[in-house]
């Protein structure tokens, strides 16, 4: 015991020693959660039908990003009854594999959004996105009536499906080559809604969408 | 997974138990009170040398 | 005299300066955001003052620039009193200061104007985090270079949480930032989907752990036995407790994605882990508070020490309901709602506020020359306006998230759902303009210490502060460390 004392007490008394114990010991748990995960993901293949995004979807899904959409909805229907009765089918992980950065969200000021794409019409987007108090009276969702007047960049459109293949999404040289015309004249307003009417329409799992939810039922 | 994982989950955990139980037994030994009591003063020493 | 060895308070007066200042700046965005939840029009239609544009600026406010500075400035003041010597490279240190005020600044301009990487609690774009990197690692070699030099022999435990918390913090932050840029103010993480979400609430915890908790739970450990002039009440336990909380704490992250399209064993160590916290959470904090022993008359007198130990008690508190919140049954109906927002704010404004306000009013007559604070019946208006305004946020809070939870998972007796959407938001209004209202009161608690800081400040501000001598035990000419000179 008193040879374990001095071990102790090297590093009560050093601070490199304490140093690199704190290090260690606050990467064990980061490490053995992150890294079988990384490893799966190299297995989780996309679900079927969802590929990456088109560049009108890809531009839209940045303004989402840009205003800050995933601090009042998220897109992440757990795997309760309660949400699949409100939202739909529970979502699963093949179905964000494109998503850089993920947008889960934390928070429901407002509602889930994982499958809004086809609930309503571009009419009805455009102008609860342009006046929410419009078609929804008691909503306290901000205007967003800005985004009709910005042209989108079709230059940077090209450079972001770079480096989104860059990082190992399929993107084709015919999808580079074509993604400046494909926004070329759209507004932000058009890329945000046509991404949002894309949101879980494509990638539902078709089979089970009605299926009960494996745990988690409440009374 | 691989049973692998569960083996070394299993030796990870023994011998975190170890490092646990013996920082208690250590600190808990009378031998180091005096220290110990000296420095849980030590935030106290300011006052001592106010000018 | 040989021994011409002075403490260094001129960059822990600057960072406490900033502290005051960016604790009101991020303090106002929040109620400014929170009247926008009550009342919409006030977005204007204005895309910088949108409250989805807003919001990163008052959790990077309050966290990074009010509690960071405060952080940064008391583990300056603490590793120098408890190590008996004066700070070390002074110039890196300053660098540290402007550094992080240039950071702060950065980061609440760009944010915004919609220059953001939506990762919540690391929202600022990629050069932002680069120079975060650069002046974070300079933190910790200023930091260790000077418990290097110490005088006293053992590392007081302060300083071991400060550590924890600069090297974590350090960590965390470049992993989770790893991105390719598109553009200057645009780039895409090296993770996407459920890896991302992982990364991202591996952060997202554990700058709550190490930042939030174990930073602040180094300023405790210093001016809590200070204010109540009290040793420690028991140091091998805060030993234990250090080892315990750096280690688990790690593990838990995942508890923020239960019930989500995470693999479920992932989820399952993340509530075992969680609830396992609680045992070093509430032992640090009845450390904390069992030193008030033989001093609790001083919460007559003494408004600093009522802070500590109210933050003490708010500790004990969200530590405890954010192990049963990590349960998942109980996360199926708090997640997603506000509940998650009373609990972050019983955390914030209860714990991580009050234990710095405590600690600032603690530090700063001394820091600034006086032999005490230039009001105290500022202080005690101070800590009512404070104590009251978390009560009315948090219990408003606390309310809407229960009936949030309630009514999204409400069936009638048919089976279909009982309430749309928009019910429960109708149904929570009145508690969100509640919640405003204790966010004013938390604010104005604010003003107020900075008026009294101010006032206090009268000496430094004239330049008339002479500076504390650092006192060393041994024989003058031998000593070890040499001297360091009193001016850089």
């Amino acid at each position: 015991m008193a040879r374990g004392y001095t071990y102790f007490e090297a590093v009560e008394k050093h601070a490199g020693l304490l140093g690199i114990l704190i290090a260690i010991m606050v990467s064990i748990g980061g490490l053995a959660e992150i890294t079988p995960l990384f490893m799966e993901a190299h297995k989780v293949k996309p679900a079927d039908g969802v590929k990456p995004y088109d560049p009108l979807r890809l531009a839209g899904k940045d303004i989402y990003v840009r205003e800050g959409c995933y601090l009042c909805h998220s897109q992440m229907i757990r795997a309760l009854r309660a949400e699949t009765q409100r939202y739909g089918h529970y979502s699963i992980a093949s179905e964000s594999v494109y998503d850089r950065p993920f947008q889960w969200g934390s928070k429901r000021t407002g509602p889930d959004l994982a499958r809004v794409g086809g609930k309503y019409s571009d009419e009805w987007q455009l102008l609860h996105l342009t006046t929410p108090r419009a078609v929804a009276p008691d909503s306290n969702m901000p205007g967003y009536p800005w985004l009709a007047q910005a042209q989108l960049d079709p230059d940077e459109i090209t450079q972001k499906l770079r480096v989104l293949r860059l990082l190992g999404d399929p993107y084709t040289d015919a999808d580079i080559a074509a993604a400046a015309d494909a926004v070329k004249g759209r507004t932000e307003m058009q890329a945000l809604i046509a991404y949002l009417q894309g949101l879980g329409i494509a990638n539902e799992p078709q089979a089970a969408a009605t299926a009960t939810p494996a745990e988690g039922a409440t009374p | 997974m691989n049973p692998l994982w569960g083996t070394i989950a299993g030796i990870s955990i023994i011998a975190m138990m170890i490092v646990f139980i013996g920082t208690w037994i250590w600190l808990w030994h009378a031998q180091h009170k005096p220290k110990f009591d000296a420095l849980a003063r030590l935030p106290m020493d300011e006052e001592k040398d106010q000018p | 005299m040989p021994n011409t060895e002075t403490y260094n308070d001129h960059v822990v007066r600057l960072f406490l300066l900033a502290a005051a200042i960016w604790g009101i700046v991020g303090m106002a965005v929040g109620v400014y955001i929170a009247a926008e939840l009550a009342w919409p029009a006030l977005n204007f239609d204005i895309p910088w003052l949108t409250f989805s544009r807003l919001r990163p600026d008052h959790t990077f406010g309050v966290i990074f620039a009010f509690g960071g500075s405060a952080l940064m400035g008391t583990c300056y003041y603490v590793v120098q009193r408890t190590g008996h010597t004066r700070l070390a490279l002074p110039r890196l240190a300053n660098f540290t200061f402007w550094g992080w005020q240039l950071i702060i600044l950065m980061a609440m301009i760009s944010m915004p104007l919609g220059i953001t990487q939506s990762k919540e609690y690391a929202e600022p774009e990629w050069l932002i985090d680069l120079f975060i990197a650069v002046v974070w690692v300079s933190f910790g070699v200023v930091f260790f270079a000077t418990l290097a030099r110490r005088r006293i022999r053992h590392i007081y435990v302060a300083n071991w949480y400060y550590g924890a918390f600069i090297i974590a913090v350090g960590l965390l932050h470049i992993v989770n930032n790893l991105a390719i840029p598109v553009s200057l103010w645009k780039s895409y993480p090296i993770y996407s989907g459920s890896v991302d979400a992982m990364v991202q609430w591996w952060y997202g915890h554990n700058a709550v752990a190490f930042f939030l908790t174990a930073g602040f739970l180094g300023m405790m450990y210093y001016f809590v036995p200070r204010q109540a002039q009290q040793p420690l009440w028991s140091y091998r336990f805060s030993i234990v407790n250090f080892w315990a909380l750096i280690s688990v704490y790690m593990w838990a992250g995942s508890h923020h994605l239960m019930y989500t399209a995470l693999p479920d064993w992932v989820q399952s160590v993340g509530m075992a882990f969680s609830l396992i916290l609680l045992m070093p959470s509430w032992g640090s904090a009845a450390n904390g508070l069992l030193t008030f022993n033989g001093s609790w008359h001083k919460l007559k007198t003494d408004p600093a020490a009522k802070f500590m130990v109210l933050a003490l008690v708010f500790y004990a508190a969200s530590t405890f309901e954010g192990s049963m919140m990590a349960i998942k049954t109980v996360n199926s109906l708090t997640h997603y709602t506000d509940w998650t927002i009373a609990h972050v704010h019983a955390g914030s404004i209860g714990w991580v506020a009050m234990i710095t306000i405590g600690s600032l009013y603690a530090m700063a007559p001394r820091a600034l020359g006086q032999p005490a604070m230039y009001s105290n019946r500022g202080m005690e208006l101070h800590f009512w306006m404070h104590t009251v305004g978390l009560l009315f946020y948090v219990i408003a809070m606390w309310a809407a998230g229960a009936t949030e939870g309630l009514m999204w998972r409400a069936t009638s007796a048919d089976g279909s759902l009982t309430y749309t959407f928009i019910d429960s938001l109708i149904a929570v209004k009145p508690f969100y303009a509640i919640r405003w209202f204790g966010g004013v009161l938390v604010l104005g608690g604010m003003v107020v210490m900075a008026w009294n800081l101010w006032h206090t400040a009268a000496d430094a501000r004239a330049h008339l502060i002479t500076p504390i001598p650092v006192p060393i035990p041994e024989p003058a000419p031998n000593q070890v460390p040499a001297p360091l000179p009193a001016v850089a």
